[in-house]
């Protein structure tokens, strides 16, 4: 019983992380129709600020973190993506795989190809016991700060003008510009979510491992976009939903998995998504429309 | 209020519409009729910013308005009520709604509007695809005038509705009109139209093919044959 | 039927050999220079293996595949175990079978074996993975590329484990990577070039349209991937006996973008393409490299920041290309098609005009695929009803379409005309009613069964196929249906003499003005030989004289095809002049069926289209 309880806090923080770079992948795509590797660069970048800005109190590194994140997120649309927005997907992806190589080997170059290690507060890498199970405080933060993130993206998506204008966009961007919004303004401001999030998971990733490294971001991009694509592609719920099966899924797999089998965890758990798209080729959640344009 | 200059609008080269003038004067309601394929669409999105015109200009009150984004001619004051009406599915009726006032639109507006339509104000919570066709195409009307627009356009409002609904349709762009709503209708719907606006120009392969007031269109052959081949 | 192609002879050896000479060109410069040089070389020629296996799907498909490198390590590892000496095999893999443990092959069986387990390899995944969506290819494939990774890494009795295989026998020449890298080139254009290729291209340019022609995009999706995995293979196999080292990583997410980069960097619906990209970016890559070192030796950096300049400077190269040139530097096309490079070489016209010539006239062809010309049998349709959501689009509408005759199907906009089509040609499942094909039921068949079983149809936007020729798009019209490629393109030129458009068969769809694009789409569904010919507007857009030139050619259609030709028109002139009998629907529902000269009296007719009001003022 307390094993299960244990278990099943450490999944749902995973697959809340999880969700958190799901959500910032699909921010994105359902804007624009773009596949952003280079989220995960986003992600790595705001990690270094962390590691930059170790000698600061840790709540002006979290701000430096944060900003960071927005900021390469807003630079990386405005000089690069904007050129490629109306060109077709394949020029949009690479352009996604240009902006990732570029970011890492300026890290790479500017810092160190090695980890670097950084600090975490005590009060985070300790533990709190509840009762019989004990709770890592990263964990807690984890789950907290997914929940004041979800709780934040509905207020803007379900509560004002702006996100409004983005869910409509995010549904028919023709017909919403026709309407006043402002195309460049909204794709600027997704990117900032995306980055902000990307900020968000660096941050919990640091805490998690203790060290940085330009190559970080791979993984949970890679995650991501599974994630997305478990949910349903394009949509915000699904997107969280996917995150959240995922991590669940990998955590519970690495306590339950036979000690034979558990190497193959992550070959088992990246097969789900294949499975399920056999039977359900739009995910979840996926929309039913985009029927036959005849 | 509009003027359209000899606009010539091509896609990949090839061009569909051949140099098309049109102006309309504040208050007027002018439709723009003709089968499909005859270049009314293209017009319309040349106008609206969505394609940009090989050749001609399109004035706005004006101003040059060609070569613009669509959401900043849109901030001008000219709205359209796409073919197909383009509601958004995924969002509420109110949101829909919310989503055609500008700024920080006063309330006042939004209570009239729910007074014109109280159709939309029954269903306001309800997402859009939940409504019928008629419905629809009365929250697109609806969505549009909120943004106050100074010239209102209509690409095939009566477009797959019943015959109910389409009398339901124009019953209320009548009052519009009554109200000095400065209109451009566009329709296949012949004989409604012409009926209905001021003038109108008939459309056929990219250019007009006639033009004139309902006396003049009325039994003209053209029309007719425009529609329903040459041979009557 | 002899002397029709799809291009010129001088254009199809300037496509194959101008690649292979730029292969030939590689191992030479490879082959004089230092051992350190000529395995940079080789590596970048059993890269360009791997980029080809890339362009056999990803180019002609038009989806992303982000998991062939998948199959890259599969060959490689594959490759390596039979291979590895047994001394070394015993202690870096336990866990390997006696059989592969002690077998020590050359490198040709090695490298076969390996090419052959990796196709059905990939069969076997891509049964599963092709049948997601297009929007989803992309990212099962990557999470099958992790499962590789993750099982190849953690399997250490078998695999060696995330260290790896070392000692693996360094068998590669310069000069056989070079001889393998030709024959990949071959067979990728040999793909692109047979009738498979042009089916998989066709669903690359249009999905709807190519499944209307009898095309299964999955099942043609599945052959490339086979082979592309099949091609990725030979490509690890090779890289891994120049190595000698292999580890989980060597295939993984770095090499993936690297190879992906190289391949749209060049034009990803190109060979040439293909093979430009992989040498542009290895050599840029080299060449920074270089730079680089050089910096070190004059101190200018110091030796921490090594790696950093080199993929900043492929990474800005890389963004600067994709904002210049979306298309990639071929632009998609194949040597022979490039203007520039037929100026090199001093050939004025790369598109030769000669090879229009054999298009001169109908050759009959046609009857290849062309259905007996008995006039019985006909489609029919009883009580059909569908709705949208809350909306009743038909209500129990009946249509019967005899062979050999044309039936035009009129109404106002939103009667229901379109829909109807899409129910009778299996793009829409009905709520209620049932649609029969001479006799047996059919409702339910995809689009793609209805195209063989002899029902086609064009869409009321033409659905061009940009990038393929009209002669190309016609031809894959009876290449849907089973015909081989040659007699395809016989057929395909008998159709366009007979449609009178012999001058554009050679140019790019995509480049057509909208009324060829057009009658293209009623060339390319007659190459399917239909016994029903569905037309959705085909004279929107026409002027009158080109109107009346289609009213010529569908006639000509009806008396030399002798098919069923059910005609939607807005432009009554040649509903008129076509069809001795025309049925209206209005709202839903069946309003009149008669003569066109009823019809056009009709006061309920006129009423529907014009409005009561109009017939008011009229008959006042």
């Amino acid at each position: 019983m307390t094993e299960l309880a244990q278990n099943l806090i450490d999944a749902l923080a995973l697959g809340s992380l999880y969700a958190l770079i799901a959500l910032g992948v699909t921010v994105i795509y359902t804007v624009m129709g773009m596949m952003n590797f280079a989220h995960g660069e986003f992600i790595m970048l705001s990690a270094y600020a962390l590691y930059v800005l170790a000698g600061l109190p840790f709540a002006a590194a979290l701000a430096g973190a944060l900003v960071t994140g927005v900021l390469i997120a807003i630079a990386a649309e405005r000089v690069a993506f904007r050129p490629v927005r109306n060109a077709d997907l394949s020029a949009q992806l690479v352009t996604s795989l240009a902006v990732a190589t570029i970011l890492q080997s300026v890290v790479t170059g500017a810092v160190n190809a090695r980890p670097q290690s950084v600090a975490t507060p005590a009060a985070i890498s300790g533990s709190t016991e509840l009762g019989a199970v004990s709770v890592p405080n990263l964990e807690f933060l984890t789950l907290g700060l997914t929940a004041v993130v979800l709780a934040g993206l509905g207020w803007l998506f379900y509560r004002t003008r702006t996100g409004l204008a983005m869910r409509a966009a995010a549904e028919n961007f023709e017909m919403a510009r026709l309407l006043g919004v402002r195309a460049d303004r909204v794709i600027a401001l997704s990117f900032a979510i995306s980055g902000a999030l990307a900020a968000a998971v660096g941050v919990l990733l640091v805490m998690q491992t203790g060290q940085v490294s330009p190559t970080m971001g791979l993984t949970p991009v890679l995650i991501g976009f599974v994630a997305v694509v478990i949910g349903g592609f394009g949509r915000m719920v699904g997107a969280v939903l996917g995150g959240l099966l995922l991590g669940i899924a990998s955590s519970l797999l690495g306590a339950y998995l036979p000690g034979d089998l558990l190497p193959f965890r992550d070959a088992i758990v990246f097969s789900l998504p294949v499975a399920i798209l056999i039977f359900r080729p739009r995910g979840l959640l996926g929309a039913a429309t985009g029927e036959a344009r005849v | 209020m509009l003027e359209l200059r000899e606009i010539k609008v091509a896609y990949g080269g090839v061009e569909v519409v051949h140099g098309v003038d049109l102006s309309l004067a504040e208050g007027e309601v002018v439709g723009m009729i003709g089968p499909n394929g005859a270049g009314k669409s293209s017009v319309l999105r040349a106008v609206c910013g969505l394609t940009r015109p090989s050749s001609g200009e399109v004035l706005f009150e004006g101003c040059v308005v060609n070569g613009m984004a669509p959401e900043q001619i849109a901030r001008l004051g000219l709205a359209l009520v796409p073919e197909g009406r383009h509601v958004f599915r995924t969002l509420t009726v109110a949101e829909n709604l919310q989503m055609g006032r500008r700024g920080n639109g006063e309330s006042a507006a939004m209570e009239r509007t729910l007074e014109r339509f109280p159709i939309l104000r029954a269903r306001a919570s309800e997402h859009a695809d939940r409504l019928s066709g008629g419905e629809q195409q009365q929250l697109a009307i609806a969505r549009a005038l909120l943004g106050r627009p100074r010239l209102l356009i209509l690409d095939e409002p009566s477009f797959g509705l019943a015959p109910k609904a389409i009398d339901l349709i124009y019953e209320l762009l009548e009052g519009l009109r009554e109200e000095g709503t400065t209109m451009l209708l566009v329709e296949q719907n012949a004989a409604r139209t012409v009926d209905f606006c001021n003038r109108c120009l008939v459309l056929g392969g990219g250019r007009v093919r006639a033009q004139g007031g309902r006396e003049e269109l009325r039994g003209d052959s053209s029309l007719l044959r425009a529609y329903m081949g040459g041979q009557r | 039927m002899s002397g029709i192609r799809l291009r010129s002879r001088s254009s199809l050896a300037v496509s194959l050999l101008v690649p292979l000479a730029l292969v030939a060109l590689t191992v030479a410069i490879g082959a004089s220079g230092t051992p350190a040089l000529q395995g940079t070389v080789t590596m970048i020629l059993c890269n360009l293996i791997i980029v080809l296996g890339l362009q056999v799907f990803i180019g002609n498909s038009g989806v992303y595949s982000f998991g062939q490198l998948g199959f890259a390590s599969a060959g490689a590892y594959v490759a390596a175990l039979l291979t590895l000496p047994a001394a070394f095999a015993a202690l870096q893999t336990p866990g390997l079978p006696d059989l592969i443990a002690s077998a020590q092959l050359g490198p040709l069986l090695s490298t076969l074996i390996a090419a052959a387990v990796c196709g059905l390899l990939a069969a076997a995944v891509g049964l599963p993975l092709m049948r997601t969506s297009t929007l989803a290819i992309p990212i099962s494939t990557f999470a099958f590329l992790i499962v590789v990774y993750n099982v190849l890494a953690n399997w250490d009795a078998v695999s060696g484990g995330s260290s790896g295989l070392v000692s693996v026998p360094r068998t590669t020449s310069i000069e056989s990577a070079g001889l393998w890298a030709a024959v990949a080139v071959v067979v990728a254009l040999a793909f692109k070039w047979s009738a498979r290729g042009y089916r998989l291209q066709a669903t690359r340019e249009d999905e709807v349209a190519a499944s209307s022609l009898g095309i299964s995009v999955m099942g043609e999706r599945l052959i490339a991937f086979s082979l592309s995995g099949l091609l990725c293979g030979i490509g690890g196999a090779l890289a891994v006996h120049q190595s000698g080292v292999l580890n989980p990583a060597t295939f993984y997410f770095a090499a993936t973008v690297t190879t992906v980069t190289m391949l749209v960097l060049g034009g990803a619906r190109s060979v040439f393409g293909a093979v430009l990209g992989t040498i542009a970016v290895a050599s840029v890559n080299e060449v920074l490299r270089g730079v680089e070192d050089g910096a070190h030796l004059l101190g200018v950096l110091s030796i921490d920041q090594t790696p950093g300049l080199t993929a900043i400077g492929v990474g800005l190269i890389l963004l600067a290309t994709m904002i210049a040139m979306p298309n990639g530097l071929t632009g998609g096309r194949e040597a022979g098609e490039l203007t520039w490079l037929g100026r090199l070489l001093g050939r004025h016209r790369p598109r030769d005009r000669t090879a229009v010539s054999p298009l001169a006239g109908a050759n009959g062809a046609v009857e290849v695929v062309k259905a007996e010309r008995a006039r019985d049998g006909s489609l029919r349709a009883e009580g059909i009803s569908v709705a949208f959501g809350g909306l009743q689009v038909l209500r129990g509408v009946d249509l019967k379409l005899p062979r050999g005759e044309a039936l035009g199907l009129i109404g106002p906009n939103g009667a229901g005309k379109t829909t109807l089509v899409n129910v009778l040609s299996g793009f829409l499942a009905p709520d209620a009613g049932t649609v029969t094909l001479d006799g047996a039921e059919v409702a339910g068949r995809s689009p793609a069964r209805l195209a063989r079983a002899g029902l086609s149809r064009t869409f009321q936007a033409a659905l061009p196929f940009p990038h393929l020729s009209g002669l190309e798009s016609v031809a894959v019209g009876a290449m849907g249906v089973g015909v081989g490629r040659r007699d395809a393109v016989a057929v395909a030129a008998d159709v366009l003499a007979r449609l009178g458009m012999r001058e554009k068969a050679m140019l790019p769809a995509g480049s057509l003005p909208p009324a060829s694009q057009r009658l293209l789409g009623v060339a390319r569904a007659l190459a399917t030989g239909p016994r029903y010919l569905l037309l959705d507007e085909p004279a929107a857009g026409l002027s009158e004289v080109e109107g009346e030139e289609l009213v010529a050619i569908l006639r000509g259609v009806l008396e030399d095809f002798g098919c069923g030709i059910l005609l939607i028109e807005h432009e009554m002139s040649v509903v008129m002049s076509l069809c001795p009998r025309v049925q209206v629907i209005d709202d839903g529902v069946t309003l009149r069926i008669g003569s066109p000269a009823k019809i056009q009296v009709d006061p309920a007719v006129v009423e529907a289209y014009l409005g009561s009001s109009y017939l008011a003022a009229a008959s006042a």
